[in-house]
């Protein structure tokens, strides 16, 4: 199964996924200390985006989240991809630009339909994801 | 996307290295929607100030980005840090906590930026007028900026802003354009929204519901500077969006907001129980609700045992300071804190939080794992009077 998005920040990364239904910030929504969800109204709440390819509809709230994914980048603790079937806004977009975290935005079809939490995940510099099942 | 010749050279590194990483991030940035140019801006608004949010990887990002010898090119101000800069030892913080948030403080001065430390820039700091092209942070002051000002600017990161107050430039394409400051779905108010908290509880709705969509609002219309506020900080903590609009020619997928989801919302948020510490100013006090306070507070002391804590920018003190208000409120038993706010500061663990913003209730929840009660503000204040 191939899914399909725009490269916002581009690279190539295969890994777990860790798939939303919900909005997330990085600020406020993610412990940088420990790469845990805190938002209390995630439905991925109390999991770990460590190393994870992380599926959302959008990212919302907080413009310091760019300043979140660059120190978790740091600190071995982001995600290795981000997907978002809408649209990136300039805070994510800018947060992945300056960690080398590949983000492909506006994927279709909507990821959250063919892929699940667990399932393993390729990401590739043309925006294609691969779902091996 | 077609460069100026400066702008090729910044990219290319002519200008050095501090700029030619600031272009990387507007360019990269401007590929998300095709922009086709790059536009000046008259002034930006970073966020990212805290120590307790950039951390060290933060501050060293900054201290090496100062140590190329970059300036800012247009006006630009900051958002709140973690502590007052004068009276940190009030809130609690640690000599080593002082010491790393002036590092960070030092870094964006080292850069040219004003470190006015507060998230109402367009209250005094940094004011945009109407049609300004700007490349504004923190989520509240874009919404105000955009929405109430109609300023033109994209909701940027703190790094992105940063990168534009550099350059002086941004990519055209997003908000900047007015052919996408377009409305894609309505909420309309059932009932009569007045004052700062049922305008916070309708933009924190209106942010859950829209999406990633520019929200039109119906039948309600923040009058009032803490009514505008409070509607775009709500707006910003549960939205994507970076504006709303109040009036538009067509008819769209319309929401209703009515008093059974303001209570629920509230209920979601809020728990019954009494509060430790009160904080208002979040976004930062304006003068008329420093007024307010002190009227209110005016002759009489707080409980014992009680904290309200008021937090406004370092020149709306400087007026209160001079109308002699912050007198009044401090023989009151408040405590007065600028360049800072609860929300981003090192707190010790407190139980309860007593606030009139669901912003802050959004992010205390999850950040400082407190509770919270939401009440407007003068109703909780009446609360911890003797």
């Amino acid at each position: 199964m191939k899914l399909r998005g725009r490269v916002i920040s581009e690279g190539r990364a295969r890994g777990e996924a860790l798939a939303s239904s919900r909005p997330l910030s990085f600020y406020g929504d993610i412990d940088k200390e420990t790469g845990l969800v805190i938002g209390r109204d995630s439905d991925i709440y109390g999991c770990k985006v460590v190393d994870k390819v992380l599926i959302l509809p959008y990212t919302r709230g907080s413009t310091v989240s760019a300043w979140i994914i660059y120190a978790l980048k740091r600190r071995n603790l982001s995600p290795k991809a981000i997907i978002l079937w809408g649209p990136a806004d300039p805070v994510v977009a800018s947060g992945c630009l300056i960690s080398n975290i590949p983000l492909i935005d506006m994927v279709r079809p909507k990821p959250q339909l063919y892929v699940k939490s667990g399932d393993e995940v390729e990401v590739l510099e043309t925006g294609e994801i691969i779902i091996y099942c | 996307m077609i460069l100026t010749r400066e702008e090729e050279d910044m990219l290319n590194g002519v200008y050095g290295d501090g700029l030619r990483r600031a272009m990387k991030i507007i360019v990269g940035l401007g590929k998300i929607e095709n922009a086709s140019r790059l536009i000046d801006v008259k002034s930006a608004h970073i966020s990212g100030v805290s120590y307790s949010n950039i951390g060290d990887e933060g501050l060293e990002f900054l201290e090496e980005l100062a140590s190329l010898n970059v300036k800012v090119r247009v006006p630009t101000t900051l958002n709140p840090c973690g502590i007052d800069l004068a009276k940190w030892r009030l809130m609690g913080v640690d000599d080593e906590y002082y010491s790393k948030q002036v590092k960070v403080i030092k870094a964006y001065e080292a850069l040219g930026v004003k470190a006015t430390c507060t998230c109402t820039p367009y209250l005094h700091d940094n004011v945009p007028m109407r049609g300004d092209h700007i490349a504004w942070s923190e989520s509240s002051a874009v919404i105000y900026a955009n929405t109430f000002i109609k300023a033109y600017t994209n909701k940027e990161s703190g790094i992105s802003a940063l990168a534009s107050a550099l350059t002086g430039k941004t990519a055209y394409y997003g908000l900047h354009d007015d052919e996408k400051r377009k409305p894609e779905i309505a909420v309309r108010a059932r009932f009569k929204v007045r004052g700062a908290l049922e305008f916070s509880v309708l933009g924190y709705f209106t942010g859950r519901v829209s999406e990633a969509r520019i929200p039109l609002i119906l039948g309600a219309h923040p009058r009032t500077i803490p009514e505008k506020k409070q509607f775009s900080a709500g707006l910003s903590a549960s939205g994507s969006v970076g504006m709303a609009l109040f009036k538009w020619g067509e008819e769209l997928e319309t929401i209703d907001f009515d008093r059974d989801m303001f209570k629920s919302i509230i209920n979601d948020l809020s728990v019954e129980d009494d509060f430790n510490i009160l904080f208002l100013g979040c976004p930062h006090l304006c003068l008329e609700e420093i007024e307010e306070i002190a009227r209110v507070v005016k002759g009489r002391r707080i409980v014992r045992g009680r904290e309200v804590w008021l937090c406004t920018s370092r020149s709306i003190y400087t007026q209160a300071f001079n109308k002699g208000l912050i007198k009044i409120v401090e023989e009151a038993g408040l405590k007065v804190f600028v360049d800072t706010c609860l929300i981003v500061s090192p707190l010790k663990p407190i139980q309860v939080i007593g606030t009139n913003a669901v912003k802050t209730a959004h992010y205390i929840r999850s950040m400082h794992k407190a509770n919270v009660k939401i009440a407007e503000a003068i109703a909780l204040l009446r609360g911890v009077l003797e």
